[in-house]
């Protein structure tokens, strides 16, 4: 999660101008310029560093999925390979710098540059870059718990959420992430992969509700110390024009890409698990077969149950900060990361 | 059916332990006792009043021939000696693959697999590998004795062989040795969720085995492994599992019809019926029991008081 908002975070960075005057010039014969540029805005903003981590993340767990069907060394070294090279970091990176390219605006790029030099926005990269350490963030969600934020705070932070489309991004991150691990310990069967993505369509709100809650702990902890005053002056950034402009561009890429790599990295782990894994006992569950009665097709009910405790929150309150749907890909079989992906 | 059992009790865990006993001094103090005693044993006719056959107790005896004597120099060097008085002879193989995968354990302990030394896996799975290859090199005499399926689906399974493989065993052990329970039950062990399985292959286990054996043992295969996927697990048997009650009914009553003697199957058959909240059984098969109450039967969590209160049972 932290590594998905920071770059969501650093999307936004990169995308946040402080310049009021909308710059349309193009330099079409000066490519190596914009190359320069698009990458200075890239590395400045943190995006880059994050866009690594991020692709390591997702090829992190897919892996972990595949290692459910324990396949062999040699398949193991296998799906390495394939995961390495579909999530290459340098692919998305490109496939960004691709997008910024295509939409060149020198004058716009310049006032992003301009934004991220400015201590505000040094400051903000220089937090967002931070790994958050999860017992301090434990710590601080018991604190705020006790002692919640403020009214003016939590409606920052949500106001900051709402115009950086964290949780949205976030929330197709996660689901594009979770249904290709399902997908994946569904192996062959169709029926079970069926159910998986109608689980995953029926609880989607859920998930969306989870994701928005967990987020804004997670930023609420990454701002901790930065004051009312300073989000105030953050938020008028992102609801700058320009920034939201840049901002479009970069969270499409970046979803367009990460939905293209999991589709890529799905059908090629499965072709590898089919040939790598070992042979079932002839007793494991047919297609379509639960694994356990509580699994039996009841999801709608386990919905409504995850609905409930997810809709009581009230609008000003914040969740725990242990919603990652990630770590269900950890799970051993598809029906817990379902069960798990609910929650 | 009494010619290979003289004892009294020969009915529930307390027969099993008495054969047991039998074997592990035998196995120290007269050989020739021993042998006489698992060939009398080796056939699908020699029961205990449960059902179970009396061979299985060789299994535990051998364990406990180790266990009590605790030299496993000792206990080696007796399994040496026996195989130069009986070449290839099954009870001796038998015994030295049970050595092998008992001190396995030795090496490994009892904790959690997060507590066993780097030393203590390799040993572990040394040992272990040592008593599969004693099968292996052994079975065209050995597999005479049918605990030599479960010694192997123990050992591969332990080995992480692959499923496949495993199956394999299981299937030719019980087309050998249709009747011989604890091959099903080895089977059912390797398949729990607790070492990667789920209880729908359990299930799936379960019902293969009824219909490979319904003709001569009718439904009593389903209530003899459900009731052993209670004993090996902690779980609520009615919800978490696929158990069916009134399969499972129906399998008791066709044990009893087969076993009639048994207090041991009644007594459990009126566990599972409270169990599975069946009041009119529970209350039927109670009055049955009367005087015949067997303690071990009846674990805390569903004691026969328990039971008696919840269906409103009166002398």
């Amino acid at each position: 999660m932290k590594t998905t908002l920071a770059i969501i975070l650093a999307m936004f960075i990169s995308a946040a101008t402080g310049a009021e005057n909308v710059g349309t010039s193009h330099a079409p014969d000066a490519a190596g310029k914009q190359d320069q540029l698009i990458d200075q805005v890239l590395t400045l903003s943190g995006m880059k560093r994050s866009l690594q981590k991020l692709s390591m993340q997702m090829a992190g767990g897919l892996m972990q999925a595949a290692m459910q069907a324990k396949p062999s060394e040699n398949g193991q070294q296998k799906l390495i390979k394939v995961l390495e090279r579909t999530f290459e970091p340098d692919l998305f990176v490109g496939h960004i710098s691709a997008a910024l390219k295509k939409n060149y605006s020198e004058q716009r790029y310049k006032n992003v540059v301009q934004i991220l030099s400015t201590p505000l926005a040094k400051r903000m990269v220089e937090l967002e870059a931070k790994d958050p350490n999860p017992e301090e963030m434990q710590a601080f969600y018991a604190q705020i718990t006790k002692t919640p934020l403020s009214p003016t705070r939590i409606s920052l932070i949500q106001k900051l959420d709402d115009s950086m489309q964290a949780s949205a991004s976030l929330n197709k991150v996660a689901i594009t992430t979770v249904t290709a691990g399902a997908l994946i310990s569904g192996g062959d069967c169709s029926k079970a992969r069926a159910r998986i993505k109608k689980v995953i369509a029926q609880n989607r709100s859920d998930i969306e509700t989870a994701t928005r809650n967990s987020t804004q702990i997670v930023l609420s902890f990454l701002y901790r110390d930065v004051s009312d005053a300073d989000l105030k002056a953050y938020l008028k950034m992102t609801e700058n024009k320009d920034s939201k402009w840049m901002m479009n561009i970069t969270t499409s890429a970046l979803l367009e890409k990460l939905e293209l790599s999991m589709e890529q990295g799905v059908r090629a782990i499965a072709k590898i698990i089919k040939a790598h894994a070992p042979k079932k006992t002839m007793f494991a569950p047919k297609c379509g077969q639960s694994m356990s009665p509580d699994q039996d097709d009841d999801a709608s009910a386990r919905g409504k149950q995850v609905t409930t405790s997810a809709s009581a929150r009230t609008a000003n309150s914040l969740p725990g900060p242990d919603v990652d749907l990630r770590a269900c890909l950890g799970l051993a079989t598809s029906a817990e990361i379902i069960a798990c992906a609910e929650k | 059916m009494y010619s290979c059992s003289p004892k009294r009790i020969n009915d529930g865990p307390k027969a099993i332990q008495i054969y047991a006993d039998r074997v592990a001094r035998n196995f120290w103090r007269s050989d020739e006792q021993l042998k006489r005693d698992i060939n009398n044993w080796n056939t699908p006719a020699c029961v205990f009043d449960d059902g179970r056959p009396i061979l299985s107790a060789v299994y535990i005896g051998y364990s406990q021939a180790f266990e009590r004597k605790h030299d496993w120099s000792a206990s080696l060097s007796r399994i040496e000696d026996l195989k130069k008085k009986y070449p290839d002879e099954a009870f001796v193989a038998m015994a030295e693959a049970r050595y092998w995968a008992f001190y396995a354990w030795d090496a490994r302990g009892g904790g959690y697999a997060s507590s066993v030394s780097d030393d203590g896996w390799q040993l572990f799975r040394e040992r272990m590998e040592k008593a599969e290859s004693v099968l292996l090199d052994t079975k065209s005499y050995s597999a005479s004795i049918p605990s030599w399926y479960i010694v192997m689906i123990k050992a591969q399974s332990i080995l992480n062989h692959p499923a496949d493989e495993i199956d394999k065993v299981f299937l030719e052990g019980v087309k050998r040795y249709p009747s011989y329970y604890p091959i099903y039950f080895e089977m059912l062990n390797f398949l729990l969720p607790k070492w990667g399985g789920s209880w729908r292959t359990v299930d799936n286990l379960i019902q293969w085995s009824v219909e490979h054996t319904r003709v001569k043992e009718g439904m009593t295969m389903y209530a003899r492994l459900y009731w052993v996927a209670d004993q090996y697990s902690d779980v609520k048997l009615f919800k978490d599992t696929f158990a069916s009650w009134p399969k499972m009914k129906q399998g008791f009553s066709d044990l009893m019809a087969r076993h009639p003697k048994s207090k041991w199957n009644l007594n459990n058959f009126a566990k599972f019926a409270c169990m599975a909240g069946d009041k009119q059984t529970f209350l039927k098969l109670r009055k049955q029991i009367g005087e015949g109450v067997l303690d071990a039967a009846w674990p805390q969590n569903t004691s026969l008081d328990l039971c008696e209160t919840k269906f409103g049972y009166a002398e």
